[in-house]
């Protein structure tokens, strides 16, 4: 029963990503964003998340870093990419975030102030 | 054929035990899955004389799941969407604000440094979570797996400096903290929030959920 409710979920995965690539030839938007909203939008109107996804969908989730695995061997093709933009890199990596970090923790702290009170 | 299967399977069988060793580190980021499997692939594909590229093309098949477990961020996304209601506007401006900055101070410092177009496009989707980046990176002009390994980094610089930054900052409070390491360190900072507690695993859930639609969302129809 279980296997049964894994194939159906990742069926309803892909029937939903398929229509985001469908949509995404007519809209300036990533096809997996369109699935996503939509899928969502779906949640909402059914007034939860199926009984039958809930574990297979969380489970896949757990696993996502395997997909992306095969896109980002081809960082080695950018070997000399990291080296001639170390400098940029470093600055908008490391720096930036920091201080974005900072920078967003501030002004949090005052949008949220009312709200957590309450 | 026999390559697709060998690497599709090896892929596999070094994710899991790549996933085995970061639990059981209890987290060491050093040996995280995303750094060490493809180092491990690296060496696999030299040991085995093959081509990047051409391993590259036999993982073809394991690449389709990408898009779909994407679309699956829609069920947390979904559980989210109490305290959404909940704490309103407030919860929204402050995430959009904080993506704002990320993305804004991101781009600034590639211009200052002059960076090429592609890293620029790039850079603007270093804080939002790594598959929305990949996907919003290829629409803009960027380069997919680069935006992969930015988020990444961004993610372990922004989970290592927030201790220090809320101590500086004043910021003692479960949901401030959760919302911001989600939605400036996306998925890592929500794996260290995760640790902090309950609360601040729900903010930085939803920081993670709606940073990332939105960024993606606006970069998509600014620059695509």
């Amino acid at each position: 029963m279980q296997v049964l409710h894994f194939f159906s979920t990742a069926l309803v995965l892909f029937a939903y990503y398929y229509l985001g690539v469908m949509i995404a030839s007519y809209l300036p938007l990533p096809a997996a964003l369109i699935g996503l909203l939509l899928l969502l939008v779906t949640f909402v109107t059914l007034g939860g998340v199926p009984k039958f996804m809930r574990l297979p969908t969380s489970k896949y989730l757990r696993h996502m870093i395997l997909f992306y695995l095969p896109p980002v061997l081809a960082v080695y093709h950018q070997k000399q990419f990291f080296i001639d933009n170390a400098l940029a890199l470093f600055l908008a990596i490391v720096v930036s975030t920091i201080m974005a970090m900072g920078l967003a923790t501030i002004l949090a702290k005052r949008l949220l102030k009312g709200v957590i009170d309450e | 054929m026999s390559d697709i299967f060998f690497w599709s399977a090896l892929t596999i069988a070094l994710y899991f035990f790549g996933d085995w060793l970061y639990q059981r580190s209890r987290g060491m980021m050093i040996i995280h899955p995303f750094i060490l499997v493809p180092l491990l692939m690296f060496g696999c594909i030299w040991l085995f004389g093959y081509a990047v590229g051409d391993v590259q093309q036999d993982l073809q098949y394991l690449q389709m799941g990408l898009g779909p477990v994407t679309v699956a961020l829609a069920m947390p996304m979904y559980n989210q969407l109490p305290i959404l209601k909940k704490m309103g506007m407030p919860v929204v401006l402050a995430i959009v604000s904080a993506g704002f900055i990320a993305a804004v101070l991101a781009w600034l410092a590639v211009i200052i440094t002059a960076a090429a177009l592609p890293l620029q496009m790039t850079m603007l989707t270093k804080s939002i979570t790594t598959p929305l980046a990949m996907s919003a990176a290829e629409v803009i002009g960027g380069v997919p797996a680069l935006a992969a390994v930015f988020v990444i980094i961004t993610g372990i610089v922004g989970g290592v400096v927030s201790p220090l930054v809320y101590r500086i900052c004043q910021v003692n409070d479960a949901p401030t903290q959760g919302l911001i390491l989600g939605t400036v360190a996306h998925g890592v900072g929500t794996a260290k929030a995760i640790q902090m507690g309950e609360v601040t695993a729900a903010f930085a859930s939803l920081g993670l959920s709606i940073n990332g639609i939105v960024t993606a969302f606006v970069l998509s129809l600014l620059f695509a």
